[in-house]
């Protein structure tokens, strides 16, 4: 009878963030909430009148509140903390800028723009929405820094403060100057060709003398910025290619554009037509499109991440006095005293000082398992502290810990070596020299004739051969990868990098958070039926645990045995490496280790996977095993990679999972137990042996592997969360989709070979013209438009039409 | 023909004040945020502000952020 009601009940959501509530316990004004943080920030809102938030976008805008916990910020006031994440500071005023990975909506703009109402010495915010940043002017001397962000964090907005932002000044990088670029060639283009249409319009007798002074004059002064500004573009990497004895697109580009340019104005001076402005600037303009086209940015990623990112900005340390303070962890020095909190990061590698502690490592080394730390045990920095706030004594700073000495490995210290050759600079190897040879040829064979004739035909070659069709391609066909790829969640750094996927022929997988979800266990229940009592007495206790088994352990529960019962729960403990014991209903409930329930005779180390144990005053119906669980669809993608692709495995856990991955991979493809500097070594092996790598992890012992392998590519949950640096971020719903990706790269690359083709078709026409020395101004402005639209309209098509057969659009 | 030359030098006169106000417009970070100020404009004013003209304030308030930003860059 009971049930029955419950079920009845309406699926309750939260006011504020929309996710399901347990039950109506927590209620303001006949709202529900799903937990006290969400009501709070209500609240809040509600007080200030600022109800908007709740009717800008989406029905419930908010971020839950759930997994907030208190920190302490105080650290953010130490001036030589504050001057580093303040933007600006003067006695009265000071301007800030957060990352916050959080905003989502419109609603969450609204909120941090008008931020100012719900604390008066805020005096300006403004949102920065692509970049997920905001900027906040405030009066330092009425609001603190750590007091700004505690406001913050407490409306669900926390900022991303961690190492990185005080050891690495931010650089901006602005897409500006190449605007400005276009901006002037395109003003340049559309008005030259004006002038130039009443030649190409006056048949055979021509224009007025007078007028073609003038519109030739004209058109060599609105020239000259295009050539001296934005046609920089091209001149400045052509010089550096030179430099490098090099053959470089942008070598030819840029003969092709000079030979325009002082052609034109020796035609124009010898008053013979307005020259070839028209074409030059439009071929400026259109080549400086396709590099905006393909520059294409995602400001809300990061793709250079290093541990920097992942480690807090401060931590608690116990000074000799005794009292807790705030330092930065730069300055933890050896011997600190360090206090971590549940859900905190060890900084450092330290020694414990309390007598036992749970810490889990699977970010950090793959491990998929809490480790438990006894009294005295050197832990290594990157563990997040499960349990109760604990003890440690720094043992090395936080730049020599174990970890962070992956990133003093040569792979980090050199810059992006392109070892692989973009398409286009292995073609234009060629292309540059075999122009400038007939360029020559066509001159050698008309100067014993006509002097003026072979140089005609000279610079003829160079402007009709300039490869505006031909440099268009990969930017646009890689342009449209990136984008088509990113309504999958994929990605990519820029557009050289789909080249280097098309030419992978190894993958190798991380495991923990990779192949197997880090989330979500697969649960096992062995043992006699609960009855419906016993079920709600579990989802009580298991409620507040934070343990993952226990979060493992309540999410099966929930799915499988939906229950809106819940007990009052009295005496709850919990005791680190153990297990939590309560008394629910009237019955002393324990869940945990065998030994902690009370089963003797089970080594936790003989079975495979971890157990969770649980009882009912002292009667034992069973336990749960919890395994790591295969992301869904990963099977049917390994099975089809298999068909062209060889496949490895490196894991930083043990080897426990192996029963289960071994039906898919082959035994020695199978590597456990492999350090952050292993799996790098490894990759650099392969990569020796001739394999081209793709490597597909997640946490920061994969960062070595990732940066040492051809493509890096880094899976993630959310793509707000931290992510090592990586060619590719890609969404883990999207890992199923890998094959199809592939298969896309490389019709992208068949597709720029074919765009080859048909600019040089193009090319051969106008050579045509060129090397007879009847190229005139009017077939070159014909030529040029008609080829470039070709290949933007053949890329377009053909990507698009590639997408859709490999189900990515 | 000398309607020519006047309505070439206006039609240059024009087309060069659009290029100087499009250099102004990158030049002032118009085109830095290409996606919040289409959701900002959705934003309803509040009709219980106190300021009296809360648009003109604001705009203040923007200019005074650039302008200590340049500073501080300089």
């Amino acid at each position: 009878m009971f049930m029955e009601t419950v079920e009845t009940l309406q699926k309750l959501l939260c006011e504020h963030c929309g996710e399901d509530c347990i039950d109506d316990s927590i209620q303001s004004e006949e709202k529900l909430f799903c937990c006290n943080g969400c009501k709070a920030v209500y609240e809040l809102l509600h007080e200030a009148g600022m109800e908007s938030y709740y009717s800008t976008d989406v029905e419930s805008p908010g971020v839950s509140l759930k997994e907030y916990k208190f920190q302490d910020y105080s650290y953010l006031d130490h001036p030589e903390i504050a001057t580093k994440v303040l933007d600006f500071s003067d006695a009265k005023n000071a301007i800030v800028t957060f990352k916050t990975p959080q905003i989502h909506c419109a609603s969450c703009v609204w909120l941090l723009e008008n931020i100012s109402r719900l604390n008066p010495a805020i005096s300006f915010s403004q949102v920065f929405f692509d970049k997920r940043e905001v900027t906040i002017r405030f009066d330092s001397s009425r609001l603190s820094l750590s007091g700004l962000v505690s406001l913050m964090t407490k409306i669900g907005y926390r900022p991303d403060l961690n190492l990185d932002k005080v050891q690495n000044p931010k650089s901006e990088s602005s897409d500006r100057p190449l605007y400005l670029k276009i901006g002037i060639a395109g003003f340049a283009f559309g008005n030259i060709m004006l002038f130039s249409l009443p030649e190409y319009l006056s048949g055979n007798e021509g224009v007025d003398s007078q007028f073609l002074t003038l519109f030739g004059t004209l058109n060599i002064i609105l020239a000259l910025p295009v050539f001296f500004y934005s046609s920089l573009d091209f001149f400045i990497p052509a010089l550096k290619s030179i430099r490098n004895r090099f053959w470089s697109m942008d070598i030819a580009i840029s003969l092709g554009i000079i030979a325009m340019f002082f052609r034109s104005l020796y035609e124009i001076y010898a008053g013979l037509s307005v020259g070839y402005m028209d074409s030059f600037t439009m071929l400026v303009f259109l080549l400086l499109v396709g590099r905006l086209f393909q520059k294409k940015t995602y400001d809300q990623l990061s793709f250079e991440r290093d541990y920097k990112s992942y480690f807090p900005l401060a931590v608690t340390r116990l000074s000799k006095s005794g009292l807790e303070e705030s330092v930065a962890a730069t300055l933890i020095d050896t011997n600190d005293i360090l206090v971590i909190r549940n859900g905190e990061l060890i900084p450092a590698d330290s020694t414990l000082l309390d007598s036992i502690a749970s810490l889990d490592y699977s970010f950090v080394t793959g491990e998929a398992d809490p480790i438990q730390c006894s009294k005295g045990q050197l832990c290594y920095a990157g563990g997040r502290n499960l349990g109760t706030s604990v003890l440690f004594r720094a043992e090395r700073p936080v730049s020599a810990s174990y970890l962070t000495r992956l990133w003093n490995h040569d792979v980090f210290a050199k810059h992006e070596s392109s070892s692989i050759q973009s398409i286009s600079q292995r073609f234009s190897r060629y292309f540059s020299p075999i122009i400038l040879g007939i360029a020559t040829i066509a001159a050698l064979f008309w100067l014993p004739t006509d002097t003026s004739l072979a140089l005609n035909a000279f610079t003829a070659v160079l402007i009709v051969a300039c490869p505006c069709a031909l440099a268009l391609s990969a930017p646009f066909t890689l342009g449209w990868i990136t984008n088509l790829l990113s309504r999958n969640k994929i990605y990519l750094k820029n557009g050289e990098v789909a080249e280097k996927l098309a030419d992978i022929n190894t993958i190798v997988f991380d495991k923990t958070g990779t192949l197997t979800s880090r989330s979500t266990g697969e649960v096992v229940y062995m043992g006699r039926e609960l009855s419906s009592d016993e079920i709600a007495m579990l989802h009580s206790v298991l409620h507040e645990n934070t343990h993952p088994h226990g979060r493992a352990f309540y999410a099966w529960l929930k799915s499988n045995f939906p229950n809106k019962t819940r007990f009052q729960i009295k005496n709850y403990k919990e005791v680190i490496g153990n297990g939590v014991e309560s008394i629910c209903n009237g019955r002393l409930v324990r869940i945990g280790t065998a030994g902690w329930v009370g089963v003797a005779n089970i080594d936790p180390k003989v079975i495979p996977h971890p157990r969770l144990y649980f009882s009912f005053d002292d009667q034992i119906p069973g336990y749960v095993e919890i395994r790591n669980s295969l992301r869904v669809g990963v099977q049917e993608l390994i099975k089809n990679l298999l068909i062209r692709f060889k496949l490895f495995v490196l894991s930083g856990d043990n080897s426990r999972d192996k029963d289960r991955l071994s039906p898919l991979f082959s035994e020695e493809v199978l590597l456990f137990n492999k350090s952050p500097e292993e799996k790098l070594n490894m990759i650099q092996k392969l990569k020796t042996q001739g394999y081209h790598i793709a490597m597909i992890g997640d946490g920061l012992n994969d960062a070595g592997a990732l940066k040492a392998s051809d493509v890096g590519i880094s899976i993630s949950d959310d793509t707000v969360s931290f992510t090592p640096a990586s060619d590719i971020i890609m969404d883990a719903t999207s890992l199923t989709k890998l094959n199809q990706i592939l298969d896309f790269t490389k019709d992208g690359v068949k597709i720029i070979y074919a765009s080859f083709v048909i600019s040089i078709l193009y090319n051969i026409i106008g050579l045509a013209f060129a090397v007879t020395g009847t190229l005139s101004p009017i077939i070159c402005a014909i030529i040029m438009p008609i080829s470039s639209i070709t290949i933007i309209a053949f890329t377009t098509l053909a990507t698009h039409l590639s997408a859709r057969r490999r189900e990515l659009w | 023909m000398s309607a020519m030359y006047m309505l070439i030098a206006f039609s240059l006169i024009i087309a060069t004040g659009f290029v100087i106000a499009f250099i102004w417009a990158i030049n002032s970070g118009q085109y830095d945020d290409k996606y919040t100020p289409s959701v900002r404009i959705l934003f309803d004013d509040e009709p219980k502000s106190e300021n009296v003209n809360p648009s003109k304030k604001n705009i203040e308030k923007k200019e005074d952020v650039a302008l200590l930003k340049n500073e501080q860059q300089k």
